[in-house]
């Protein structure tokens, strides 16, 4: 038995208290003549000893008030002696229960789901728990939901949470979990403290392990224990990815769509077959994939063919299984009637052949001039003087072919419309001034990199210079890691400017700037892994540049047989970044500015959970935008938002589960296990700040690491609660014995 | 009639005391009553030959049984009787939680009953005592010795204890003739001497009143916190606290007060409750009220 805060103690000076006022009532005598002096004297006789006896008891009850005050102020707890592991066993504990509820909780066993399971092992878990015991309940998945915030002895709210609980369609992350139980626990110190974890323990939940071990060793006295549902090694095949690949989605013109299939399994599956359907019709292409090796993914390509412009959306299904909601995924595509594409050249006045803008232009629109008019990429040549001068909103790309030096109004115009979501694509040439852009604060800050050259001239080489053959990494010339699809290695180069790709701002891009939208991404390299075409987003647009010219002048790309296959792409990439904002993941707030004319106008919703159209907000401002808003997406799936009474819906897009959580494997078990142990001495990199492998082998254990490994008082039980019960029994008692002594004589 | 007329200065002095007992019986006379001990004394004359128009309630039906004759009873003409006043004037009567005290109570009320008889031209005599008899007013039924036992009745100063047994004997053989004994007392003594002396008094035919003076703190021992208590006739002080015991005080009390109203019962005696914290005129005019209603004496 010891006190929390024994100081308080002093306090018991006070049960003298009430023995002075005892006292001072006994001193504090008025005085009077009475002439019933024989009843008096009769009934005091009579009932002295008895009025004895209940001064005394009185007198003791109210110091025992004080007493037990004084006490429960102390906060006098049952220590135990424990070992290092943190304490386990009977009795009561305030328990943080954590219910993973993420996507893949809902894999079955063929006969319940692990987060049935989970459920069940729960339940148990409360009937045989002490009465004394307090629980927490919360959702995990890759953010922690409270059911019951703070620990509560009110287990049958905790059942009844246990029973509402369902499966959410989000990743895992145990972490965040932890953390709010550790949170939750931070202020119950009476009983043993635990963490309980349902999870299937797949991999990707224990991601962040080297921080839940940080977490773990700066509370050693809370047992962690996980209760893992689910057996290892069960089977899931799963699409994985579902985007649209090459240009772009056009009226008629096929669309390509790369599905990644995945075996997480332990068996080869056989003969999967694949299918693509349309705003939820029936499939409109198939492929069967003849095999999949056990952790193997493989790609297909499908074709969709849109017969009409605005948002699609587009589900990929494979045959179901145990886990069946990652056998469909589902995209949006927003369909195009028209690109329109703007090029300013340098030097126009030109022979078409020699215009800066001919070859790609050429690219761009690769079909007879008679058939160029149904086209749906649409491009307009102009001299490079009057693109400042131009309504560049009304473009979707706008390229510029050997530009010269940029004046500040052209720079500003530009720099505005890739802000508000247009792209840009710039090919220096002979007329490109390095000097003077470099100086040109405003472009220089547009640009992914700077370009550099020899005392400002382009860089001519003895020897062209090559582009890199394989290991592309951005998505434009993935492509060409195929070998079946060609080589860029041909590419050449013989006059260049270097680009100087802008240092990585990671998740400091926002702060720094808030045009900038992200980090640089390279599209290829030379052979000498020189960067020869960058690309940035930059507000909500993005910014591609290129080393060279769009011409044969300094490079034979324009020449290549890859040229056409890159500039389509590389629309079709530029295209897909604006449509990205159509595929998001469960609880993302999807928003796409609309027409003014739309403000404030209701619009209604069919989500995956309700197929019935429903209201579902109103278009409201947003950055002065009318902008449509939904936040509802929870589900995966399919979300049409139409206006009104309208049957053409004003947005479509899709809510995608992490395809992280189709891997159900388990993580390893001793693992696991190592983990419920806790951290142990010299394990650096559960209680050391950095978690690099070196840490891992400092010899040290930090004190809090040997505080948890050493055997310890634990505080098995606060009385505080009780004496303060007591207390007020003693005040009901005392108050009841004084009034009924007063008028029971 | 208002408390102020019990002023205890106004008590002190026989004038005032005159005209308070002038006040309350006049008060009292003023409506339908006449007087409640009127006729009190008949004694039988002869008999005669009944005739028509006789009151057939003055019929001797004794005779009528003997020898079949109607005969009217006639009395003698209705006699002043003789009201001895007996004021208890021990030391106990100087209680009060107020400044009027019970013996100023008590005071105010022999004076009050001694006028009531007086203007009615019937006699009194006045008996002080505590341990024995200390003033006694010889019989009188003039008005204008009212003044005489008013300053009596003022200039009285209780000392002693109480031997309210002796008084009433003393009273019992200082009436001759038939009459009305007004004891008023708290009755701080022992009961049995009271029994015994209501014997005497019974035997020797008077009638009796017995108010029992008594102050409301006596009757409800409403005092809080620790109390040194002193008694008034010498008793050892206690020291106590009072709430702890009321009930079993006022359970004591109240059998005291059963016990006192008992023997008055026994004796037929009319008991009146004297109650200081009540207005003088209410308690007189309730017990003469009841007197008017029970008729004569009681009886």
């Amino acid at each position: 038995m010891n006190f929390l805060f024994p100081g308080v103690l002093i306090g018991m000076a006070a049960v003298g208290i009430p023995v002075v006022i005892h006292m001072l009532n006994k001193f504090r005598v008025q005085r009077t003549q009475w002439a019933a002096m024989r009843f008096l004297q009769d009934t005091v006789q009579t009932n002295k000893r008895r009025l004895q006896i209940e001064d005394l008891l009185l007198l003791l009850l109210r110091c025992a008030l004080v007493a037990l005050l004084v006490l429960a102020f102390a906060q006098p707890v049952w220590e135990r002696l424990i070992d290092g592991s943190g304490g386990s066993g009977g009795g009561p504990v305030t328990a943080v229960v954590l219910l993973d509820n993420s996507m893949s909780m809902s894999q079955s066993n063929g006969v319940e789901t692990r987060f049935q399971l989970a459920k069940k092992e729960i339940q148990k878990w409360l009937e045989s728990a002490d009465p004394n015991s307090m629980a927490a309940l919360y959702l995990v998945s890759d953010r922690a939901v409270p059911m019951v915030a703070r620990p509560s002895n009110d287990f049958t709210l905790l059942r009844r949470n246990v029973e509402l609980a369902e499966v959410s369609e989000r990743g895992s992350d145990l972490c965040e979990g932890l953390r709010a139980a550790y949170q939750a626990l931070r202020s119950f110190t009476a009983n043993r403290c635990e963490i309980i974890i349902y999870t299937d323990s797949q991999t990707p939940a224990w991601a962040r392990l080297d921080e839940m071990r940080k977490l773990q060793a700066a509370n050693p006295h809370v047992k962690v224990r996980p209760v893992v549902l689910g057996a290892g090694g069960e089977a899931n095949l799963a699409i994985t990815d579902l985007r649209p690949e090459g240009g772009v989605p056009a009226v008629n013109q096929p669309c390509r769509l790369q599905i990644a299939v995945s075996n997480y399994g332990t068996a080869t599956v056989e003969g999967v077959r694949v299918t693509i359907s349309i705003d939820g019709n029936p499939p409109s292409d198939e492929t069967v994939l003849p095999k999949i090796e056990p952790g193997a993914t493989v790609s297909v390509n499908l074709f969709a063919h849109f017969v009409t412009a605005g948002y699609h959306s587009v589900t990929a299904s494979i045959p179901p299984d145990r886990l069946a909601r990652d056998n469909t995924r589902v995209t949006a595509v927003q369909v195009v009637d028209h690109v329109r594409v703007l090029i300013g050249e340098g030097s126009p006045e030109k022979q078409p052949v020699d215009q800066d803008g001919y070859f790609l232009a050429n690219a761009l629109a690769p079909i007879s001039s008679d058939r160029m008019g149904r086209y749906y990429l649409q491009t307009t040549s102009i001299a490079m003087a009057e693109v400042g001068k131009k309504a560049l909103d009304t473009y979707d790309l706008v390229f510029l072919c050997n530009p010269g030096v940029l004046p500040e109004a052209t720079v500003k115009a530009l720099s505005t419309y890739v802000q508000q979501g247009g792209s840009l694509v710039i090919f220096p040439g002979p007329k490109t001034d390095v000097n003077a852009w470099n100086s040109n604060a405003a472009l220089t800050e547009l640009l992914p990199a700077t370009l550099e050259g020899d005392a400002g001239r382009p860089i001519e080489a003895k020897d062209p210079v090559a582009w890199q053959d394989k290991r592309f990494d951005h998505p434009i010339t993935t492509l060409w890691n195929d070998s079946a699809q060609g080589s860029l290695s041909a590419v050449r180069m013989s006059k260049y400017f270097r680009l100087k790709v802008k240092p990585e701002l990671g998740d400091q891009s926002g702060a720094a700037n808030p045009r900038l939208g992200g980090d640089p991404s390279v599209i290829a390299r030379t052979g000498g892994n020189e960067p020869v075409a960058v690309e940035w987003p930059y507000g909500t647009g993005r910014v591609v540049v290129f080393g060279s010219t769009a011409t044969p002048q300094w490079t034979n790309l324009p020449l290549h047989p890859a040229f056409v296959a890159v500039v389509q792409r590389l629309v079709g990439f530029l295209n897909r970044q604006q449509a990205a904002r159509l595929v998001l993941r469960p609880g993302e707030t999807f928003e796409v500015p609309v027409s003014m004319d739309l403000l404030g106008k209701d619009f209604s919703a069919v989500t995956p959970r309700e197929k019935d159209r429903r209201v579902a907000g109103r278009i409201d401002v947003n950055n002065g935008k009318a902008t449509l808003r939904f936040r509802d997406t929870s589900a995966t799936g399919a979300y049409q938002l139409f206006l009104g009474d309208e049957t053409t819906p004003l947005a479509v897009f899709g809510v995608q589960t992490d395809p992280a959580e189709s891997d159900v494997r388990q993580m390893e078990k001793a693992s696991v296990d190592a983990f419920a142990e806790g951290p142990k001495p010299g394990d650096a990199a559960a209680t050391s700040t950095a978690s690099t492998p070196s840490d891992r082998s400092a010899p040290t254990p930090s004190p809090a690491a040997a505080t948890a490994a050493k055997p310890r008082y634990e505080v098995g039980r606060e009385y505080w609660t009780l004496l303060i019960w007591v207390a007020a029994i003693v005040v009901i008692v005392e108050t009841v014995l004084a009034h009924r002594f007063s008028r029971s004589l | 009639m208002s408390n102020s007329y019990l002023d205890p200065d106004a008590i002190s002095r026989g004038e005032a005391l005159g005209i308070l007992a002038r006040t309350v019986v006049e008060g009292y006379r003023v409506g339908e009553h006449k007087s409640p001990f009127r006729g009190f004394a008949i004694e039988f004359a002869q008999h005669r030959e009944y005739t028509a128009g006789d009151d057939i309630r003055h019929l001797d039906w004794k005779v009528l049984g003997r020898s079949d004759r109607y005969y009217i009873k006639q009395y003698e003409q209705d006699t002043n009787f003789v009201a001895h006043i007996v004021l208890d004037g021990s030391s106990s009567m100087n209680y009060g939680h107020t400044s009027l005290t019970k013996m100023h109570f008590a005071k105010a009320l022999a004076a009050c009953l001694a006028y009531l008889v007086l203007i009615q031209r019937d006699a009194i005599t006045l008996s002080l005592f505590d341990t024995e008899t200390r003033e006694y007013i010889q019989r009188t039924d003039n008005l204008g010795k009212i003044h005489h036992v008013m300053n009596r009745l003022a200039a009285f100063d209780s000392t002693n204890a109480t031997a309210i047994g002796k008084a009433l004997e003393d009273i019992s053989r200082k009436a001759r003739s038939r009459g009305i004994v007004m004891i008023i007392s708290d009755f701080m003594d022992t009961e049995a001497d009271f029994d015994k002396g209501m014997q005497r008094l019974r035997f020797s035919g008077q009638e009796v009143i017995v108010f029992h003076v008594l102050d409301p703190y006596e009757l409800t021992f409403p005092f809080t916190g620790s109390w040194r208590f002193l008694g008034l006739e010498g008793e050892d002080e206690i020291k106590t606290s009072p709430a702890d015991i009321r009930k079993a005080y006022l359970k004591n009390f109240d059998a005291f007060r059963a016990r006192i109203r008992g023997i008055c019962e026994k004796y037929q005696a009319h008991y009146v409750l004297a109650d200081t914290g009540k207005p003088l005129a209410e308690v007189l005019s309730g017990y003469l009220a009841f007197r008017g209603m029970v008729g004569k004496g009681g009886r």
